[in-house]
């Protein structure tokens, strides 16, 4: 495995980047750590989808502990040395052969970008003379809001340029907090499994170094970066500090009023009415992303060009040309017409060279300044005073830093805990209304008189339905809880699968698949000795036929197979209903996922259990699914293979779907007993 | 079956994705002499109310969506054709909005509903209301 060679002594993975990096606020988001993990199909990371959208585990059980989302995080070290060497890099910012201003000759692209439009002209000229098949870039969305985008056409190339702000939006949605920060390497997975492609990225310092250090490793998938286009980034700005702090009451400023933004030797507003502020970055530092204090690399070193608007005229980009590959390329481009450049002399030349060092100096001053602090500050105290509502002075760096680090924690976990509340009580409330208006009207004399008594046996067995539904939403929390506070019991004995486990769940939910004229087919050897532990083993299986139940189209098939395996035994039930989308066979598995709840009730819980309960006992829980063609189960894996020969509309009418689960327990050697 | 003599022919179609409560409340209601038609998501119900104009609705709040009852409901109350039907709102829901929403109950544009009750509810509170949202609407 590709961890163990790297990482020989197995002992770094993620735990150690959301202690060094993450918990400290230091991630700069830009998901390389996830990219990887998805696509060497790991899969035991993934950004968290919340407002800071940080990385976090998934199924710590996938992670091979190879140590990659660590080595290839741009605020880790162990991979800089490697990084200059490869990269032949020179102080103070990194190797360069020529400085130049530039703009690029195309008016529609000149109209839209912030600069000289070089970024725009150069991929331009790369994506037609089929030297890249797209460019990684930063679409715009919104008035702050960018996202990231594959373009492949010169459309799409005129879309992402510049950084003109045309409309309001909310500036509350996931990934797009940071107005000159887009989440650029997770975008390499839009392109599916499309891997001989070649792709130009256009990132910001921290973006590029992940990319680079995914390329020393070589690993997926930086593999398809052809060529790197780095911007000058002195910090990245969140915008909706921006609105909330006294920025903007300071200068006076409404959203609404602002039609450009700028980076150059300062933090650039334009403003509709021909207005330009302009604000020194030592002002805006409390709007700043806090990632961004301890970064050092202003001129994006390592890409293989580096450009930014900083000691230009107006209209012109300031650009750095440093490999060699970026030296044929930009020499091409202006030979071929697409960008146009201004004679500069050496003098002129050392100039710019000077300010872009004058800048670099600052950045590292800052990182370095700004380090100190965070080392040497205890902010517990703080933290308490906070919450208890005394005064504190937060003008300190790593105060405000970390302050705002753990009452953002805090709330977060409030605001998960209310939901769980809510949530539980909402899904419980619900099965319980079920049971009661059954069971209070046969026992209301006014109303039972009226009532048949086959109706009546049927709104007892649907009254009991639905208690053993609230039996098993309540076993499912508790067991869940329980297991999060390292109270769940697991002992291990030797049990007959069939009989002991699998015909007593079948017994106990045999009225649920009545209800909805189910044809269970059961294939299970008699006299199957596992060793498992029987409850929660039993809790799995339960937990597995409810889904199926639940899920199931009416008056279909639902198909039971248990066989030996190892020590212990294979549990496989597939069942014709609602499916599992494809990008959620693993998501299915985490706590409180569930992607479908219209109509079907349930806490989140019960496949959460069951892939805890396969880890315990050493065991494993997979899911797949795809559609029924001709009463064959083809997967999606089968269909993605195969596009030619299945032809299918997800969204068709006649569309069968199936979901399969397969649950292997190794049993033990000898009985055992875990907390 | 049985049932008073109001009942009898009245028609009221009931709204909620949850297919056991859906049974259950048919169940109650169809005891006392009232016909049910169910739908388990807005689409069936304004199907529904196309062909077979109901004489009550009884709609859940939370269905796909957190509010999908409401607007439901504020549609069914916007249409000349349904205006006049009345809709008792059944929900399990309350905590999750951060107002408590029965207070706008019969604003017109916010939740035109005509009554309100909390589930879980026993079937003679469920039909009491019922009864009582039937006689309000033949004395107007």
């Amino acid at each position: 495995m590709f961890g163990e060679k790297l990482n020989p002594t197995n002992t770094i993975n993620f735990d150690d980047l959301k202690r060094e990096v993450v918990e400290k606020g230091l991630c700069n988001n830009c998901g390389a750590c996830v990219s990887f993990c998805t696509a060497s199909r790991v899969g035991a990371i993934q950004m968290c989808g919340c407002r800071d959208n940080i990385p976090q585990w998934v199924d710590p059980h996938k992670c091979y502990n190879c140590g990659i989302c660590y080595l290839i995080c741009p605020q880790t070290e162990d991979l800089n040395e490697k990084m200059r060497e490869a990269y032949e890099w020179l102080p103070p910012s990194g190797k360069f052969t020529d400085v130049l201003s530039a703009q690029s000759t195309d008016i529609e692209i000149l109209e839209a970008a912030t600069d000289g439009g070089v970024v725009t002209g150069l991929l331009l000229y790369m994506l037609e003379n089929n030297l890249i098949d797209g460019a990684i870039v930063s679409k715009r969305t919104g008035l702050f809001n960018r996202e990231p985008d594959i373009a492949t056409t010169r459309e799409s190339l005129i879309d992402a340029a510049g950084s003109n702000y045309v409309e309001a939006q909310h500036l509350d949605k996931i990934g797009q907090r940071y107005t000159n920060y887009v989440p650029i390497v997770p975008a390499v997975q839009l392109l599916g499994p499309k891997r001989s492609l070649r792709i130009a990225a256009v990132g910001t310092p921290c973006q590029i170094q992940a990319i680079r250090k995914m390329q020393i490793l070589n690993i997926l998938p930086a593999d398809i970066i052809h060529f790197t286009i780095g911007l000058f980034c002195m910090q990245c700005f969140s915008f909706d500090n921006l609105m909330e702090k006294s920025f903007i009451k300071r200068h006076k400023i409404s959203p609404a009023d602002i039609k450009k933004v700028n980076v150059k030797e300062n933090f650039r507003l334009e403003l509709k009415s021909g207005v330009s502020i302009h604000i020194p970055f030592e002002d805006i530092e409390d709007i700043a992303r806090p990632a961004c204090m301890l970064c050092k690399d202003f001129a994006n070193d390592f890409a293989d060009i580096s450009l930014g608007g900083l000691s230009s005229p107006e209209g012109y980009t300031t650009t750095v040309i440093r490999s060699t590959k970026a030296r044929k390329i930009f020499t091409d481009a202006v030979n071929k017409g697409y960008i146009e450049t201004i004679d500069l002399s050496d003098t002129e030349k050392d100039s710019i060279a000077s300010s872009i060092n004058s800048f670099v100096s600052k950045k590292q001053e800052r990182a370095a300044r700004k380090k100190s602090e965070l080392d040497n500050y205890d902010y517990i105290d703080e933290i308490i005073a906070k919450t208890s509502g005394e005064q504190i002075d937060a003008s300190d760096f790593a105060k405000k830093w970390n302050i705002e680090n753990a009452c953002n924690e805090c709330e977060r976990l409030n605001r998960h805990l209310n939901w769980v509340i809510d949530f539980v009580s909402h899904e419980l409330c619900n099965t319980l209304s079920t049971t009661l208006l059954n069971v209070s009207a046969i026992a209301d004399p006014a109303v039972a008189t009226h009532i048949s008594e086959e109706k009546r046996n049927s709104m007892l067995a649907s009254a009991v339905g639905s208690m053993k539904l609230m039996q098993d939403m309540l076993r499912n929390y508790l067991a869940s809880s329980k297991m999060k506070g390292g109270q769940l019991d697991f002992e291990t004995s030797e049990i007959e699968f069939c009989e002991d486990i699998l015909e007593k769940v079948v017994k106990r939910l045999e009225s649920s698949f009545e209800l909805k004229k189910l044809r269970l087919h059961l294939d299970c050897p008699r006299g199957l000795k596992v060793l498992c532990d029987m409850t929660l083993t039993r809790i799995a299986i339960n937990n597995l036929i409810n889904n199926a139940i639940k899920y199931s189209t009416p008056e279909t098939d639902v198909v039971i197979s248990v066989s030996k395996w190892e020590n212990g035994f294979e549990f496989v039930i597939s069942n014709e209903g609602i499916g599992i989308p494809k990008n959620k066979l693993r998501e299915i598995f985490s706590e409180f996922s569930r992607f479908d709840t219209s109509g079907v009730v349930g806490t989140g819980l019960g496949l959460f259990l069951v892939d805890k309960i396969a880890s315990m006992h050493d065991g494993e829980i997979n899911a797949n699914a795809g559609y029924i063609i001709d009463d064959e189960y083809v997967s999606y894996n089968t269909i993605d293979c195969s596009p030619d020969k299945y032809s299918i509309d997800p969204g068709g009418e006649d569309v069968r779907k199936y979901a399969v689960f397969t649950l292997r327990i190794p049993g033990t050697s000898e009985n055992q007993t875990k907390n | 079956m049985g049932g008073t003599k109001m009942s009898e022919h009245q028609t009221i179609l009931l709204v909620d994705d949850d297919k056991s409560f859906l049974e259950a409340t048919s169940n109650v209601l169809e005891s006392v002499g009232f016909r049910t038609i169910k739908a388990s998501s807005p689409g069936e119900c304004f199907d529904i109310v196309q062909k077979d104009l109901p004489d009550l609705v009884i709609l859940d709040v939370m269905m796909a969506r957190l509010d999908t009852g409401f607007e439901i409901c504020r549609k069914l109350k916007h249409e000349a054709r349904t205006k006049n039907i009345p809709i008792l709102m059944l929900s399990a829901v309350d905590k999750k909005f951060p107002f408590d929403f029965k207070d706008s109950a019969g604003e017109a544009d916010w939740l035109p509903s005509n009554d309100f009750l909390d589930k879980p509810v026993e079937a003679s509170e469920l039909i009491k209301h019922v009864k009582q949202l039937l006689e309000d609407k033949k004395s107007t």
